[in-house]
């Protein structure tokens, strides 16, 4: 007996069960038959547009009064029926004894008659178009095109090379209309960049708000799931052909999300960014700042290490030697770290303090040790409901988390409730499915107010909250029986002034509490802040709040650590203008940009400032000794994201010049201070890591491609 | 020969003012409907009329209320398909500027039937006359209490929006309608869902044609024994003993009168309402017979989408099962009759060159096929064309049918196949001679 939620067909005479409702195109896929298509994209609305998914259909006669199997009265076999067209696989339902052909001469002559269609006004301009050798129009021709095209009239002359927006470059000679840009746009971008005009041969593609945008948040994946060469991005566009790329798996290093993608270097220049598939992070998608902001690669770059002076450019053990020797040279030493160095740099540079100088003077330019970190996953995210984002503007700060909760909330399956500063994250507001203005820096007062009245809701207590936080109370009463009745609501708190985190922190897990009591599933939040690699600084220990492992401070010395003052150090910019420092090692990033003239003086000031970094800025301004790093792009590295999940970018290009990887700069001044033996390779860091602190192990360990979790 | 049921009344002067119209027993159907009836008992009744939609598919119209839920929470809406854009068919325009409040008093009472307390009449932008017209019955229906809140004080709301299209064929699609309506591109959707269970905002929709519609009052009026006394309803259906016989509304079943638009080369073109099943020789009849000794050659029965038929078939009695077993349908209505002075090459082109334009692009027979099989028939025309030309095009055609979206692209071999198979020897003339036997065409081009 079928089961009452699945359905057992045959395709191409093979069995197949699936969940009622599965279209026969995702059934044949799960048993690797694969059946052309344009139009239709796993992760799009079905819209069988194109045909060319066709395919025969037999089905089972039934007898229209009792609904049971007719059986031939000869064979005693029931009785099948043809459907009397073929049919798009990608529409129609599989149901019980289905048989599904997709060989047949008919459905081979069915996709010929398409692919002429498509190719009859298709301008074959192949040699010249960027999508050549990753074309799914090429790879179709091939597989199922007529032997010969019949068609000899002029064909249509559109657009070629129009700027539609956001960087896109539209060519409408090679569009095959299968809607999947702008369902992209639709269903998961909520965003106005281009839409068709027009109807039947004359459908084009147009900028939506008139003029051509300058900037979207998440068009450009347009250009990947565009089957043709139709888009092309204005960054990649002729720079190179696709097979010519060393295309190498890659993290994203612009946020704390931690994309996963793919680095396609070519001659030593970073010339595509690419996602790259990954199931629990980013899907199929990166978001605009993610694909088109690696100019900064190739461009300003600081090419070889530098002493301040006449004569800049040195050699590497001279620059090194002056370095050790500037920190060598004081107690009164701090190490400033970007969140976006990778956990090898982090781990050194905590080396390099801790057991070299005796110092703990680590601060990483972000506010995650004021938060703490985040419980949760975008997997974790995208299954709540409602998510609740206070004052998170996961928007634009953590972009791909949106889009895939943007997906879930379009399919009316997760609701996005957006609270905040009046004329804070407008779009995020406008997008959610609820938005309310909260009265500025009262994000601590609404959490506790929530708490309290998740626990006892009362009209007198709602109207008291109210009040506080400048929330209309029927709005708060609407969202607490949203909330009453959620089988699993998260809650996301954003940035907050500084010393709102303390309380915030300890409101935000009362109010999980409160929500998890009665309820199975664990209730997922916190406080989302910090950068790229935030999470995996604190687990490598480079923090002057963490030790290597995931430790705390208050842990005590291990054998082979150097016992030191672990107290908190004062904020290092406190500290400069206290003339309290004497040198400063920066790891990359920009400290100083938009720096006071003040703190500009007093690091003047220094007796040295040591920058590990890769641009000029304005922190390798005020360098005495520049040491020249690699870019993402060019060194092996690994992020931990704000989920806890350890992935390992893969450098496509060696490093430009006399560059060196970061880790291997640092590896290098800790080998000076008699803190590194041998070779300094990111193989060996990791190593060292997993062989002496146990909660290192995973570096240790060879990283899949969609990355370990490695805390929660 | 004519029977006035939907057009009754037609010839009154100000019949379509709600003061003439009532004089004459208007809104009488709506009252029985809201005292005297429940709405099940409303859509019991219709559905065992056996009444068929009038868009061009014929479909149960009983049959598409009941498949709204009626009890189901939330808004439901009935749209008026008022779109007529279906060449040759014009009765929905007469009924419009003739009888509008009919077609009114109908939408009431399918809101009723099916629990919508909305809905809008999307009509075709070009039809300007009726548009003032339509919105003046709407206006003083609301006035006298028709429209709005607690409608002749029973317990029932309703609203009623004229919407106007911007001209494009594929509105007519009740689909791509909604989609219009809802202010996006026009673009047929993926059925099911059927607009019943999710239409108009995603929520359960009835669309129904205007003549539809207007069936619907006497059909309420006078019950669906009445309705069934004319036309050609299958006897086998007895709408008496409910429930015995195979379902009204489908096969054979062609019951009451049907408004045919006949056009082509007539003494007498126009709107005629006939009970269905009358021979199609008798409709040519009523039609003034052929103009200035012209012979009648070929025959579209059904609006453009409908296959050609010929001389074996100009008797065909005018139900839906007859004109499916003469290869064609009964289609809007619309009878297009063509004279021997006609070519029909030039009128396959003429119809194509209406569908390439009209094609809304989703898909890529239709789209692209329509393009390419009017350039080949252009060259046809122009006596550019050679005998392989005549495979090009039915290897073309090939291509279309089945593999299309929606009913319009699948229309697109219609002229063709259908006049190729009547009448090869004209085809053949064309790639021969490099010209036409008859001399041009003088149907008009589209555009
Ligand atoms: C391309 C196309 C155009 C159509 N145009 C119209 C039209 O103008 N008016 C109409 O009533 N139905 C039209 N239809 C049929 C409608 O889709 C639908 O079947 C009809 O409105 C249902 O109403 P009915 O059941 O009362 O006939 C069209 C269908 C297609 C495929
Ligand atoms: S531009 Fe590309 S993705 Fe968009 S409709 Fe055309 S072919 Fe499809
Ligand atoms: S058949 Fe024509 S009108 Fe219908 S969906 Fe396809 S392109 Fe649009």
């Amino acid at each position: 007996m079928p089961s009452n939620n699945m359905v057992t067909l045959t395709i191409d005479g093979q069995e197949v069960k699936v969940p009622k409702g599965t279209k026969v195109m995702p059934a044949a896929d799960s048993v690797d038959i694969y059946i052309p298509r344009f139009c239709y994209h796993g992760s799009l609305s079905v819209l069988g547009a194109c045909r060319i998914c066709l395919v025969q259909v037999f089905t089972p006669v039934t007898d229209r009064n009792t609904g049971e199997p007719v059986m031939d009265e000869q064979t005693g076999e029931p009785q099948y029926r043809e459907m009397p067209t073929l049919q798009t696989a990608c529409t129609l339902d599989c149901s019980e004894g289905m048989r599904v052909v997709t060989d047949s001469e008919k459905v081979i002559k069915g996709r010929e008659n398409v692919i002429e269609f498509i190719l009859a006004n298709h301008p074959l301009d192949c040699p010249i178009c960027d999508k050549g050798g990753e074309c799914e129009l090429q790879e179709m021709t091939m597989i199922c095109g007529p032997p010969r095209q019949l068609f000899t009239e002029p064909r249509l002359d559109q657009d070629k090379a129009r700027r539609i927006g956001a960087s896109i470059v539209l060519d409408q000679e090679r569009c095959i209309v299968c809607f999947r840009c702008t369902r992209f746009l639709d269903e998961w971008a909520s965003e106005q960049v281009f839409e068709f005009h027009e109807r039947g041969g004359h459908d084009v593609i147009e900028p939506a708000l008139g003029e051509p945008i300058e900037k979207a948040r998440f068009a450009g994946n347009t250009i990947d799931i565009c089957p043709v060469g139709a888009l092309t991005s204005e960054y990649f566009r002729f720079s190179a052909r696709p097979w010519e790329l060393a295309d190498t798996p890659g993290v994203c290093p612009h946020c704390a999300v931690g994309c996963s993608l793919t680095l396609g270097g070519r001659l030593g220049t970073l010339a595509r960014v690419e996602p790259r598939s990954n199931y629990y992070i980013n899907d199929i998608w990166i978001c605009d700042k993610g694909r088109y902001d690696y100019e900064w690669v190739q461009e300003d770059r600081i090419v070889a290490p530098e002493i301040a002076g006449e004569n800049r450019a040195v050699d590497w053990p001279v620059a090194l030697d002056e370095a050790v020797k500037v920190l060598s040279g004081s107690d009164r030493v701090a190490a400033v770290v970007d969140p976006a160095v990778s956990c090898e740099t982090g781990y050194l540079t905590q080396a390099l303090m801790r057991d070299g100088l005796g110092l703990n003077a680590l601060h990483v330019e972000d506010e995650f040790d004021l938060a703490g970190p985040f419980s949760g996953t975008v997997m974790d995210l995208m299954y709540s409901d409602p998510v609740l984002l206070i004052s998170a503007n996961i928007l634009d700060d953590q972009p791909i988390l949106w889009l895939r909760l943007n997906r879930r909330h379009q399919e009316g399956k997760t609701n996005m409730i957006t609270i905040g500063p009046a004329d804070w994250a407008p779009d995020q507001k406008r997008l959610a499915t609820d938005a309310a203005d909260l009265t500025a820096g009262r994000e601590v007062a609404l959490v506790q107010g929530l708490c309290e009245l998740v626990r006892e809701r009362n009209d007198e207590t709602m109207d008291r909250i109210a009040a506080d936080t400048g929330i209309a109370a029927d709005w708060l009463g609407s969202l607490l029986d949203r909330l009453a009745d959620a089988k699993r609501p998260a809650v996301v708190v954003g940035r907050l002034p500084e010393d709102q985190y303390g309380p915030a922190r300890e409101a935000v897990a009362k109010l999980i509490d409160a929500l998890q009591e009665d309820r199975k599933m664990p209730i997922r939040g916190g406080i989302l802040v910090g950068g790229t690699n935030s999470r995996g600084l604190r687990l490598v220990g480079c923090s002057a709040s963490a030790l290597p492992g995931g430790r705390s401070t208050d842990e005590p010395v291990t054998e082979d650590e150097r016992d030191l003052d672990r107290s908190q150090p004062k904020p290092w910019r406190e500290a400069l203008l206290a003339s309290e420092l004497e040198a400063l090692l920066v790891v990359g990033g920009d400290p100083f940009a938009d720096a006071s003239p003040e703190l500009i003086e007093a690091a003047r000031g220094l007796s040295g400032l040591i920058y590990v970094g890769t641009n000029h800025n304005a922190t390798a301004e005020l360098a005495t000794v520049t040491l020249a790093a690699a870019s993402f792009a060019e060194e092996s590295l690994t992020y931990v994201n704000f989920e806890g999940r350890l992935q390992q970018s893969v450098p496509t290009n060696d490093p430009i010049e006399r560059t060196r990887p970061t880790f291997e700069i640092l590896g290098r001044l800790c080998a000076a201070l008699g803190q590194w033996q041998g070779e300094i390779t990111a193989d060996a860091v990791r190593t060292e890591m997993g062989r002496r602190f146990e909660g290192l192990r995973p570096w240790m360990e060879s990283i899949g491609e969609q990355g370990e979790a490695v805390a929660s | 020969m004519q029977e006035f049921r939907v057009l009754k009344g037609h010839d009154i002067e100000g019949y379509s003012s709600l003061s003439v119209y009532r004089e004459h027993g208007g809104y009488e159907a709506l009252r029985k409907a809201l005292e005297d009836m429940t709405p099940t008992e409303i859509t019991d009744e219709v559905y065992w009329s056996g009444l068929r939609g009038r868009g061009g598919a014929g479909f149960s119209t009983g049959q598409k209320w009941r498949f709204v839920d009626r009890d189901a929470p939330g808004q439901k809406y009935v749209v008026v398909n008022a779109d007529e854009g279906e060449p040759g068919t014009f009765k929905d325009r007469y009924i419009m500027e003739h009888v509008p409040h009919r077609m009114l008093e109908g939408t009431l009472i399918a809101c009723h039937a099916v629990g919508a307390t909305k809905a809008y009449i999307y009509l075709r932008g070009e039809l300007s006359a009726c548009r003032d017209l339509i919105q003046q019955c709407i206006d003083e229906a609301r006035e006298a209490g028709l429209v709005g809140e607690k409608v002749m004080g029973a317990d029932f709301d309703v609203d009623v929006v004229l919407h106007l299209g911007a001209g494009a064929y594929i509105c007519g699609e009740e689909t791509a309608l909604l989609d219009s309506l809802e202010g996006r591109r026009a673009e047929p959707r993926l059925k099911p869902p059927f607009p019943a269970q999710a239409g108009l905002y995603g929520r359960p929709t009835v669309v129904n044609n205007v003549e539809t519609l207007a069936n619907v009052p006497p059909i309420v009026e006078h019950g669906a024994g009445w309705y069934r006394s004319v036309g050609a309803p299958s006897p086998a259906v007895d709408a008496e003993e409910r429930g015995s016989g195979p379902p009204p509304g489908f096969g054979p079943d062609s019951p009451g009168t049907r408004v045919f638009s006949t056009s082509g080369k007539l003494g007498n073109p126009g709107i005629y309402e006939v009970p269905m099943g009358i021979p199609m020789s008798d409709l040519l009849e009523l039609s003034g017979g052929m103009r200035d000794g012209l012979k009648l050659k070929a025959v579209i029965p059904g609006g453009s989408s409908a296959p050609m038929i010929g001389p074996d078939h100009f008797d065909v009695p005018l139900t839906f099962q007859d004109l499916a077993d003469a290869g064609s349908m009964l289609g809007s209505g619309a009878v297009i009759f063509i004279d021997d002075q006609t070519c029909l090459v030039d009128a396959a082109l003429n119809l194509t060159e209406f569908y390439e334009h009209e094609s809304c692009g989703k898909c890529t027979p239709c789209r692209e096929g329509s393009q390419w099989v009017r350039k080949v028939l252009q060259r046809i025309c122009d006596g550019e064309a050679t005998a392989k030309d005549l495979d090009l095009v039915r290897h073309i055609c090939d291509g279309i049918a089945g593999k299309c979206f929606c009913a319009l692209g699948e229309s697109i071999p219609a002229p063709i196949i259908s006049t190729m198979d009547l009448y090869p020897d004209e085809w053949r003339y064309h790639v021969e001679h490099g010209e036409c036997p008859i001399g041009k065409g003088d149907l008009a081009h589209a555009e």
